[in-house]
């Protein structure tokens, strides 16, 4: 379909060249995910010899490795963020519960929340970095997943799909809306509180479900 | 590598590619610019993380398929379209905000929306073919499918496009047929 290629030059926008602080944006970008990386590796490495020190501390105590695992476990756990109850003014398509302590509510339409920690501030439509609530889209497709309690129904939680580095959780409520919930992974919020945030989701009749 | 060296080498080659990344990344988000910008940031993160061990000659490769990636990944692309059925056209609607810039015809619109209407892997396929001018075989290892899969898909969607630019074509120059790739 040949005539399609002049109207596809025009909606791909202009074709000038990038500017320099575009590209120091890029490179800054990238600087920061190789440090977030490294302190990552760090902080797992941290755990690790923390784990070591642990077991070999219940062995010299105990003589039994099995037993000092198990109390060497609480050392490597993830700080993550709390939750606290939502006491703002509740958004049109979704009614939340709780929030992690200290985020915003950022956009809200009959398609999706998002709530964002302090001092992020990206475009509306970009997910990356948030808590975004929404319906399930209708194009999704099925995608493997834990199973999940959400507030007495089954749900499926995923992290890191497709090398992604966002978790999802899917499930369908007690009134039959199929539910999709998504959070960076930085936030280390484990599969319960995850749970126990969508279990506060209240979907109104406002909300609308995607496609595309 | 030290990050002086890797900032130069990746800050070079930014600087050659990221014009028709931007402008294949807006197609791939159905003509929206701030979603293309933000494919585009996604892909060149990934592409600085893996720098030293993505080698010069699978550079391009590596890049347009981890942007074709970030395209279907359902988490980006969620909520930007509103549900429309691929049995009917949508309606194209002046936008709350400009979307692009650049010179406009009365089809950039509908386009758009046309575009948008499509599911994402169909939207995908078409860029790819009738866009970036892949050849099948290309496009599949892109979208991680068979050659057979990314053809009907770009057929379908070049026949929805065709279909829902109609009514906003001038009488007697309709659409040209699909070529026969």
């Amino acid at each position: 379909m040949s005539d399609l290629r002049p109207m596809f030059d025009r909606i791909a926008g202009d074709a000038n060249a990038a500017a320099p602080t575009v590209l120091d944006a890029d490179v800054a970008r990238g600087r920061h995910a190789v440090h977030v990386r490294r302190t990552r590796i760090l902080g797992a490495g941290l755990g690790l010899a923390l784990l070591a020190g642990g077991v070999a501390f219940g062995v010299g105590q105990s003589g039994s490795a099995v037993q000092s695992t198990v109390e060497a476990a609480p050392i490597v756990q993830t700080p993550t963020l709390a939750f606290v109850s939502y006491t703002g003014e509740q958004p049109a398509g979704f009614n939340v519960a709780i929030v992690p302590d200290g985020w915003s509510v950022d956009a809200v339409d009959e398609y999706s929340l998002t709530i964002v920690p302090p001092g992020l501030n990206t475009h509306p439509q970009s997910f990356t970095g948030k808590l975004l609530v929404s319906l399930e889209s209708l194009d999704a497709t099925e995608t493997p997943g834990d199973r999940v309690d959400v507030g007495g129904q089954e749900g499926f939680l995923v992290r890191g799909y497709g090398g992604g580095d966002a978790g999802q959780l899917r499930w369908t409520d007690a009134k039959g809306n199929r539910m999709y919930v998504q959070w960076p992974l930085d936030a280390k919020w484990s599969d319960r509180e995850m749970a126990d945030f969508a279990a506060g989701i209240t979907v109104t009749k406002a909300a609308k479900p995607t496609r595309g | 590598m030290d990050h002086t060296r890797r900032d130069d080498e990746f800050r070079a080659y930014v600087q050659k590619r990221r014009v028709e990344l931007v402008r294949t990344a807006t197609l791939l988000a159905a003509g929206d610019r701030h979603a293309g910008e933000d494919l585009v940031q996604t892909t060149l993160t990934r592409l600085y993380l893996r720098w030293p061990k993505v080698r010069e000659q699978t550079r391009d490769a590596y890049v347009r398929r981890a942007l074709v990636n970030a395209a279907l990944d359902e988490r980006r692309r969620r909520t930007r379209h509103p549900a429309v059925s691929l049995e009917t056209c949508p309606t194209a609607e002046l936008p709350d905000r400009p979307t692009h810039e650049g010179p406009t015809d009365q089809l950039d619109e509908p386009l758009r929306s046309a575009l948008a209407a499509l599911p994402a892997r169909m939207r995908a396929a078409v860029v790819l073919l009738h866009w970036l001018d892949l050849d099948p075989e290309a496009a599949g290892v892109l979208m991680g499918c068979r050659p057979g899969t990314v053809k009907s898909q770009a057929s379908r969607g070049v026949a929805k496009l065709r279909e829902c630019l109609a009514p906003h074509t001038a009488p007697g120059a309709p659409l040209q047929k699909e070529d026969s790739r």
